[in-house]
């Protein structure tokens, strides 16, 4: 696949890559690499200058390609929460139900559960205004995860949030993802993150972005916090360090 | 109480200031009334002619209230419709800016021969008046929503009906509520 942007700038050169159904895949890059456009890419949100985007579900075999058409796939969480202001928690996450023509109660009931899984059962009737940054955060999860997703894209998530709330979001994360078995495409500029949350991380360069290294993720399944200290952590964030800096990635960071 | 009477106490001060300086600034200089009429003057013809008055007052409020509400629903249905789409919204924007820099007493003469000089007339200034600011917010209300809250819909599938009713009209009635304002 390539692609480019209006103008004929080049983001994304002949990028070849196959997620597994199923699995945690992180994307790591220099900022303005093209991590972000590929996430858009693979949402159907837009089309490549060359080549296909294929979201093959696991269970039916035919391809969809335009994700917009199958609404019940897909989900997206972006940079910032990107609440509705005038609604509540629970209002924000029914959204995504109510576009799909479920009623608005039988919406609202459906919405507790996701609210449930990111603990915020208790802010249901609160406004985005009266949650903190990590809260509305949450939200946006929720309502990611209400529509049952196969398929999960985060945009680097947690990005404006302090360590440590980033550090407890990134572990409620992945025990979500471990109960839920969706596929996830996780968009992020920090390595550390990438390695605690993922299966597979994709070091890609600077742009036009390509992958310059596709690495299988070798730490147990069950990751708590403290796991971020110990060497196999550390050897593999190194690992992930040098293909990034050996590749422009660290250029911008030194100027 | 204090407060209140703290706050009100200094323009108080001020207007009868104001008004003394008038009255006597009027009397002795000795300038005619047809001039310019002392306080005392112009409050004595105000009780004189009070009922005259009243009833030019209802008609000119009727009629700014009444061109005021048509302008408020007409200019959102306009900025509605114009929001939907891109060419009309090209093609006759740039003319309700321009319109909107016609000074209203070049052309009161004009509507008072139309619509002669009662309400209808009032009516019309208000209308014409007010319409332009309502449309011009509304529109860029309508289209200053978040782009990615507009992906989020695409997404899930939002018909046009549900953006407009879900999401563009409520983010856009913080900038509606200006356009109001200033009409």
């Amino acid at each position: 696949m390539r692609h480019e942007f209006e103008g004929g700038t080049r983001v994304i050169d002949s990028l070849d890559l196959s997620v597994e159904a199923g699995s945690f895949v992180a994307l790591v890059g220099p900022s303005g690499c093209g991590k972000s456009t590929l996430l858009r890419l693979v949402s159907g949100l837009e089309a490549p200058t060359a080549g296909t985007v294929s979201v093959v579900p696991a269970a039916v075999s035919s391809t969809a390609t335009n994700a917009e058409s199958d609404g019940k796939r897909v989900a997206f969480v972006f940079q910032d929460a990107h609440l509705l202001p005038w609604r509540t928690a629970l209002d924000n996450v029914a959204l995504p139900l109510e576009l799909q023509g479920v009623a608005r109660e039988e919406a609202r009931r459906r919405a507790r559960a996701p609210l449930r899984d990111v603990e915020l059962d208790d802010a249901l009737e609160r406004y985005p205004d009266q949650l903190s940054g990590g809260m509305r955060m949450r939200v946006s999860i929720a309502r990611a995860l209400v529509t049952e997703p196969d398929l999960l894209r985060l945009d680097e998530p947690f990005a404006a949030l302090d360590e440590l709330s980033r550090q407890r979001l990134d572990e409620r994360l992945r025990a979500l993802w471990a109960r839920r078995r969706m596929t996830v495409l996780f968009v992020t500029h920090a390595l550390s993150e990438a390695l605690f949350l993922s299966e597979r991380v994709l070091v890609l360069s600077k742009r036009p972005a390509r992958i310059v290294l596709d690495h299988a993720v070798q730490l147990p399944a069950a990751r708590p916090l403290a796991l971020r200290s110990e060497l196999a952590f550390v050897e593999q964030s190194a690992l992930l360090y040098r293909a990034l800096e050996a590749h422009g990635g660290l250029d911008e960071a030194r100027a | 109480m204090k407060r209140a009477l703290e706050q009100a106490l200094p323009p108080a001060l001020t207007l009868i200031l104001v008004v003394c300086l008038w009255e006597g600034g009027v009397r002795l200089l000795g300038v005619p009334a047809f001039l310019v009429p002392p306080p005392s003057a112009v409050a004595s013809s105000i009780v004189k002619e009070r009922t005259l008055l009243l009833s030019a007052l209802g008609t000119t409020s009727e009629g700014a209230l009444s061109g005021f509400a048509l302008s408020l629903c007409l200019g959102t249905l306009g900025g509605i419709v114009l929001s939907l789409s891109r060419r009309l919204e090209r093609g006759v924007y740039p003319y309700t800016i321009f319109l909107q820099t016609v000074p209203i007493v070049a052309i009161a003469p004009l509507l008072v021969l139309w619509f002669g000089t009662g309400l209808r007339a009032v009516a019309v200034s208000a209308f014409i008046v007010s319409v332009f600011p309502v449309v011009a917010n509304t529109l860029s209300g309508l289209k200053s929503v978040d782009p990615r809250l507009t992906d989020l819909f695409r997404l899930y599938g939002a018909s046009k009906l549900a953006l407009l009713l879900k999401l563009r009209l409520p983010s856009a009635v913080g900038s509606m509520t200006t356009g109001w304002r200033v009409a």
